[in-house]
C-alpha cells in the first residue's frame, strides 16, 4: 500500500501531521454494545448479557484502510455494525466528521449513512434473490432521493467500476458466481460514493483465487477513490495485504493497534504474538522453522469474562496483577499502543 | 514442526494403504455425463501424509468420498480403489461396513452436523467402538471412549463424555470427530477441510493433534484443503486438482519452492503472505471450465499465462520432472518463465 501510513493512538489527542492533517473523519470512543440473552429457556429465566464490545476505541483517517482483527466472538464485526447503527450501541460514542451519530433521527441518520456504507460477507445472503441487479445497485441511490431514471442510469457505470458486463444488469444474482455477486454488493456500496467503507470479511466466503480478484479490486478502488476501509477479517494474511494500521480485537477490547509494519513486524501483546504464530504460511521450509505458540483452552464466555485481563486465562505471561487489574491501552510514546501489563 | 518426510522417507513395502488408479467420477444422464472426477491416480503409505488441494468444484472431496462410498447415489464410479491391496470399488454395504471406521476414519468439515445431536459425545464414540467390536459391554465401551476422548487432549474427558454436541465448542467437537475416527485404529485417516470452520488459534490446536496422531500411530493422513497454508505445515505430498484431475503431484518442498503446472504457480500467487511484505496478489483470470461431456486440451489453458497453441487440442498427461509430477505440455520449462498469470513470451 502506498497510502500514508498514519501513527495515531486511540487517545483524543490528535498531533496529526502530513497530508492527513484534518484529524479523523471517524471516532469511536469507548463502544459498548450488550446484547441480553435467556439462559436455560424454562420457567427459570435468568437475565444474562453477552458482553459483545467492551469498551472500544480508535481513529479512522480520511483514505486509510484500518484492519480489525480477531476470532469468532470477538467483537468486530458488531462493532462493525455499531458504526452503521445496523446494531443499536449501548453506549459509547461514534462521530463521523464532528457529528453525533449516535443522537441522530432516523431521517439525519439516513442523510449521514451516505458517507458511510457496509459491504457483507456472504455474497449469497446479502443480495435479494428476486430482485435484478441492476435495481440492487440503484436502491441505495434511490433511498438517498434520487429518482429511479437517474440512479439507473449509473449503473453501467458502477457496474464497469467493479468490473462487471454491464450487459448482464437486468439479471438475478443467481445468475452470478460468489466472486460476481460480492463485486455486485461493493457496487451497491460504492453507488453513493461512500467516504468510509466498512468491509466484513468480504472475501472469507471465496475460494483464494476469487479471493486474490476480490482484495486486487478492493486494493484498487481504494487506490483510486480514495475510501477509507474499516476491514474486518479474521484472516492475518489478508489484513497484513491490504492495511495501513491494524487494531487486534479479543473478547470485546482492543488488545493492540499499531502501523501493519508494527504489529506484524513487532507485536506486543500475547495474543497478538499467538495469532501471528498460529496462522499458516503457505511455505514448508518456513513452517518447518516456525516457533509456534499453541495457546491452551479456548476464549472464554463474554457472558462472564475474566476479571482483570480477559486474556489471562490463555495466557502464558499471566501473574497474579492479570486479575486484579485490567490492563489499559497505553501508548508507550511510539504510537503502539498494547493493553499488556507486561509489554 | 516435525519434518516428516521431506528428504522423501523410507516407506515400507508391501502394498500401499490406498491406491487410485484412473479413478473416474461422473454425475448426470450416462449419454450425456458430467465428470466431475477424471484419471485420478494417488498413492498413500503407512506414516504418510498426503494433502489434496483444490478450490470448490475441483474434486477433491468428491475423489476421496469415493474411498468409503459415501459419494451420493446419482454418481457413477469408475476405476479401481484399493485399500491394503484389496479392491473396494463396488463391493457390498455388509463389506463397506467393516472398512468405514475401522479401516478408514473420516473426520469431516463441520463436527456440528457430523456428530448426533441428541446423544452424549460419549456415546457416539463409544457407538463407533462397538460398531466394529459388538462383543465389548456398553461399559467397557464407555471406558475406552474416555481414553480415546483424552488421546485427542479433551480436557476432563470422563465429565466431557456426558456433553451434548452443543456443549462443546467447534475445537471440542472436532477433536471428538477425530475421537471416532481413530476408534477402531484404522491405518489411513482421511480429514476433508478438518479447520475450515474453526478459529486460527483452534486450527493450530488441531493441526497439532493430527500430526501427534499421525506420529504416534503411524497411520496414513490425507488431508483435503483448499488452503495451501494449511497443508504446507502437515503433509509430506501434495495433489492439486484443478477441474476434476490432478494437475501436479510432488513433495511438499518441490511443491512450493519450484510449482510444475501453471496453476499450482497461480495459486501461490493468489495467497497474500502473513510473513512479509507483498507488492501485489496475482489473481487467476476467468473461472474454472463447467462440468461438460468434452474438453478439448488443456482445462486450465483459458486461464493460463503460458499457453501455447498447443495447448488448445493436446490433453496433457502427468509428465515426471525431477520429483514432481504435473500435468502441463510444458512442465519441465516452467521454472525458467515469470511467475505470473497474465503472460509470458512464447
Amino acid at each position: 500500500m502506498t497510502s500514508p501510513v498514519v501513527d495515531q493512538t486511540p487517545g483524543p489527542a490528535g498531533g496529526q501531521a502530513g497530508t492527513l492533517a484534518a484529524g479523523p473523519i471517524l471516532s469511536v470512543r469507548d463502544l459498548v454494545k450488550s446484547f441480553p440473552v435467556r439462559r436455560g429457556g424454562g420457567p427459570v429465566r435468568s437475565r444474562q448479557v453477552v458482553h459483545a464490545v467492551s469498551g472500544v476505541s480508535f481513529d479512522l483517517f480520511a483514505g486509510e484502510v484500518l484492519g480489525l482483527v480477531g476470532e469468532s466472538g470477538c467483537g468486530k464485526s458488531t462493532t462493525g455494525r455499531c458504526i452503521l447503527r445496523l446494531v443499536e450501541p449501548t453506549s459509547g460514542e461514534i462521530t463521523y466528521r464532528g457529528e453525533d451519530l449516535l443522537s441522530k433521527r432516523p431521517g439525519e441518520l439516513r442523510a449521514l449513512r451516505r458517507h458511510l456504507q457496509i459491504v457483507f460477507q456472504d455474497p449469497y445472503s446479502s443480495l435479494h434473490p428476486r430482485r435484478r441487479v441492476r435495481d440492487i445497485i440503484a436502491e441505495p441511490m434511490i433511498v438517498q432521493g434520487a429518482s429511479s431514471r437517474a440512479a439507473l442510469a449509473e449503473v453501467p457505470r458502477l457496474m464497469r467500476t467493479v468490473q462487471l458486463d454491464p450487459a448482464r444488469a437486468a439479471r438475478y444474482p443467481h445468475e452470478f458466481s460468489g466472486g460476481q455477486r460480492q463485486r455486485i454488493g461493493i457496487a451497491r456500496a460504492l453507488s453513493l460514493s461512500p467516504e468510509i467503507l466498512v468491509l466484513d470479511e468480504p472475501v472469507s466466503a471465496l475460494d483464494v483465487s476469487v479471493q486474490a480478484d476480490i482484495l486486487s479490486l478492493l486494493e484498487d478502488l481504494q487506490q483510486r477513490l480514495q475510501i477509507a476501509y474499516l476491514f474486518i477479517s479474521h484472516n492475518l494474511s489478508v489484513v497484513r495485504h491490504l492495511a495501513d494500521r491494524v487494531a487486534v480485537m479479543y473478547l470485546g477490547k482492543i488488545v493492540e493497534t499499531g502501523t501493519a509494519a508494527d504489529i506484524f513486524g513487532r507485536p506486543s501483546h500475547p495474543y497478538t504474538q499467538a495469532l501471528l504464530s498460529a496462522a499458516p504460511i503457505p511455505d514448508p521450509a518456513v513452517e518447518r522453522g516456525r516457533e509456534r505458540i499453541v495457546l491452551g483452552g479456548e476464549v472464554p464466555s463474554a457472558i462472564e469474562p475474566p476479571s482483570g485481563c480477559r486474556f489471562r486465562t490463555r495466557c502464558w505471561k499471566a501473574q497474579e496483577i492479570c486479575g486484579q487489574d485490567e490492563p489499559a491501552l497505553v501508548d508507550r510514546g511510539d504510537g503502539h499502543p498494547v493493553a499488556c501489563h507486561f509489554a | 514442526m516435525t519434518a516428516a518426510g521431506a528428504a522423501g522417507p523410507a516407506f515400507s513395502a508391501g502394498p500401499p494403504l490406498l491406491e487410485i488408479r484412473d479413478l473416474a467420477i461422473d454425475f448426470g444422464p450416462p449419454e450425456e455425463p458430467l465428470p466431475a472426477v477424471r484419471g485420478v491416480d494417488l498413492t498413500v503409505r503407512q506414516g504418510m501424509t498426503l494433502g489434496i488441494v483444490g478450490e470448490s468444484g475441483s474434486g477433491k472431496s468428491l475423489s476421496m468420498l469415493s474411498v468409503v462410498s459415501l459419494l451420493p447415489a446419482t454418481a457413477r464410479v469408475t476405476g479401481s480403489i484399493r485399500l491394503e491391496g484389496r479392491e473396494v470399488r463396488g463391493i457390498s454395504g455388509r463389506e463397506l461396513r467393516k472398512i468405514r471406521g475401522a479401516k478408514v476414519g473420516m473426520i469431516f468439515q463441520d463436527p456440528m452436523t457430523s456428530l448426533n445431536p441428541v446423544f452424549t459425545v460419549g456415546d457416539q464414540v463409544g457407538e463407533a467402538i462397538r460398531t466394529h467390536d459388538p462383543g465389548l459391554s456398553r461399559r467397557a465401551a464407555r471406558a475406552r471412549a474416555i481414553e480415546l476422548l483424552a488421546d485427542v487432549s479433551i480436557p476432563k474427558p470422563a465429565e466431557r463424555a456426558g456433553s451434548y454436541p452443543f456443549e462443546l465448542s467447534g475445537g471440542m467437537r472436532q477433536r471428538v470427530m477425530i475421537a471416532i475416527a481413530i476408534a477402531n485404529n484404522p491405518a489411513l485417516l482421511i480429514a476433508d477441510e478438518p479447520t475450515t470452520a474453526l478459529d486460527v488459534t483452534i486450527q493450530a490446536q488441531i493441526l497439532e493433534l493430527l500430526k501427534r496422531l499421525v506420529d504416534e500411530r503411524d497411520v496414513g493422513l490425507i488431508v483435503i484443503s483448499h488452503d495451501l497454508g494449511v497443508v504446507a505445515g502437515v503433509v509430506d505430498r501434495v495433489a492439486v486438482m484443478y477441474a476434476g484431475r490432478i494437475v501436479e503431484d510432488a513433495p511438499v518442498d518441490d511443491l512450493f519452492a519450484a510449482p510444475r503446472h501453471p496453476y499450482t504457480r497461480a495459486l501461490l500467487g493468489c495467497l497474500p503472505r502473513l510473513d512479509r511484505p507483498q507488492a501485489a496478489l496475482t489473481p487467476i483470470p476467468g473461472a474454472p471450465p463447467a462440468l461438460a461431456a468434452v474438453h478439448e486440451g488443456c482445462s486450465f489453458r483459458t486461464r493460463c499465462g503460458f499457453r501455447q497453441p498447443r495447448c488448445d487440442h493436446e490433453d496433457p498427461v502427468l509428465m515426471t520432472v525431477g520429483r514432481s509430477q504435473a500435468a502441463c505440455l510444458f512442465a519441465d520449462q516452467i521454472d525458467v518463465a515469470p511467475a505470473t498469470a497474465d503472460g509470458v513470451a512464447p
